[in-house]
């Protein structure tokens, strides 16, 4: 585990050293070397705008995770365990599934306006159909065998849920999640972009319209690396507690 | 309190594949008698599970009746039912998995505690079920299902797949809690020696659709059962019988 993460960052700094040399032949605005652009994400750090657009966007990002996961799963549960459920909305299901994200973005602010809601509701949308898909495996998947031990042992609606489905459900969920967002931050920056005139999608639009590539790899880098430390941070071990008994 | 009076008047199986529907019970009756010790034995693959699932309520799809005596109805007869696997909940430790069925029990900690004692994992309470050995894993599932105070106890080839000495140790160790918590039991084996050595009373169980082949009281002690001839003596006899009827299948 150590040394994998020691190898990954290894081969990041290499990474980072042939830009900079490359940076140094080619001399262009157009490629900025990583100096720069660690300077010019401190120059705006300090300013506070990179911290107040990074906090917007991921505030969305946030709300649409939450929303994505929440509706996706109540739909995925009903589809794995209802045949009917399942057939009358399996359509759909595809049709959504194959909407591109920019058309779902463009008639959400079309009908709803340029609007918060109508932005996080997007980026949720473009998200719901991959939660209903992994929840609806697990659901299928679940054992018939330990819902007959928690009938005949007379668990009820709430105990079998918390000890029997939630737990066969649950790598399902976080794969969802995983996935989930890792999709949802990079829809949201189009909604910004497209819609928002905060963010750092709005940011990057606006720095494109400047040609300015050193301010926009610095927001691409500030926003990944955060991204990559809620995945460190809080997906990677949440997926080992919940794993516990495998062990 | 929990005298057992089931009735099977139709259980038919739908067609799975072209041999047709079949009809695994027709007018299928037994009695037991409360706190009586009830072994079923027959050819795998007769409907014992069948059966057992049809008391446990967990196959409603049938024409009958399954009543308990001086019990309202079935809702209020307390069921243990030991699977033929053990079914533990693999992501929740063995003492969880003993006191789950009982979860609103004020005194549950300790229920748990002895009974695990009681079987012999009394230092196994936080293990999760995939470190148990099978024996283990069987003896939990045997905790688990006394845990509920039983007015009726189902098992289903508890004891199957484990080799001679473990499974022995287990039949000693059931008996052991039994005689602790005495309950009605209905007990499902194709073993005839382990159905004459623990029953009070062994059916013997023909198949398709199922009947009551023979019915044989077994009146020894059971601390006399072992080398007594007149358990040789039932199992010789039961052993005629099911060859006799064509119960064996194989």
């Amino acid at each position: 585990m150590g040394s994998r993460i020691i190898a990954s960052l290894l081969s990041l700094i290499v990474l980072v050293v042939i830009w900079e040399l490359l940076a140094g032949v080619i001399d262009s605005r157009l490629l900025p070397p990583p100096t720069m652009v660690f300077a010019a994400m401190a120059a705006e750090s300090r300013t506070g705008a990179l911290p107040y657009h990074l906090a917007i966007t991921l505030l969305r990002v946030a709300a649409a995770f939450v929303l994505a996961m929440a509706i996706g799963f109540g739909i995925g549960l009903a589809m794995g365990r209802s045949a009917l459920v399942d057939k009358v909305f399996d359509g759909w299901l595809v049709l959504f599934l194959n909407l591109p994200a920019l058309v779902i973005v463009i008639l959400f602010y079309v009908w709803f306006g340029l609007t918060e809601v109508a932005a996080v509701a997007a980026v949720a949308v473009n998200k719901i159909p991959t939660v209903v898909v992994t929840v609806r495996e697990g659901a299928r998947a679940l054992d018939p065998d330990y819902l007959a031990v928690a009938r005949v042992f007379r668990f009820g609606r709430m105990r079998t849920f918390r000890h029997v489905i939630a737990p066969q459900l649950t790598p399902y969920v976080v794969a969802a999640a995983r996935s989930g967002l890792s999709l949802i931050w990079k829809i949201v920056l189009v909604v910004e972009l497209l819609g928002r005139s905060d963010g750092v999608g709005f940011q990057l639009s606006l720095f494109f319209q400047l040609f300015d590539v050193t301010m926009i790899l610095a927001y691409t880098l500030a926003f990944v690396i955060v991204i990559q430390l809620l995945e460190l941070g809080i997906m990677q071990p949440l997926e080992r507690r919940v794993s516990r008994w495998r062990q | 309190m929990s005298g057992l009076d089931i009735h099977i008047r139709d259980k038919t199986y739908r067609a799975v594949d072209r041999s047709g529907p079949a009809r695994i019970f027709q007018d299928f009756h037994l009695t037991a008698a409360h706190g009586a010790f009830v072994c079923l034995f027959g050819p795998s693959g007769c409907g014992k599970t069948t059966l057992l699932n049809i008391v446990a309520g967990l196959d409603l799809d049938y024409q009958g009746s399954v009543r308990f005596a001086n019990a309202v109805a079935s809702g209020d007869v307390r069921v243990g039912y030991v699977f033929q696997q053990p079914r533990l909940l693999p992501w929740r430790t063995v003492a969880e998995n003993v006191g789950l069925p009982v979860q609103d029990d004020p005194d549950r900690l300790s229920r748990v505690d002895d009974l695990l004692t009681e079987v012999g994992l009394g230092g196994l309470a936080n293990a999760y079920p995939r470190q148990l050995s099978a024996g283990q894993a069987r003896r939990a599932a045997l905790a688990r299902a006394f845990a509920v105070e039983p007015d009726l106890m189902l098992l289903d080839e508890p004891f199957v797949s484990l080799d001679d000495p473990s499974a022995d140790r287990l039949r000693q160790t059931l008996m052991a809690v039994w005689s602790q918590r005495p309950t009605t039991v209905l007990f499902v084996t194709h073993d005839l020696d382990e159905a004459v050595l623990l029953a009070d009373r062994v059916l013997l169980l023909s198949a398709s659709p199922v009947a009551i082949a023979a019915d044989t009281a077994i009146d020894v002690p059971r601390a006399d059962r072992r080398d007594s001839p007149e358990i040789a003596r039932h199992i010789a006899e039961l052993d005629g019988l099911r060859r006799n009827g064509g119960a064996e299948t194989s």
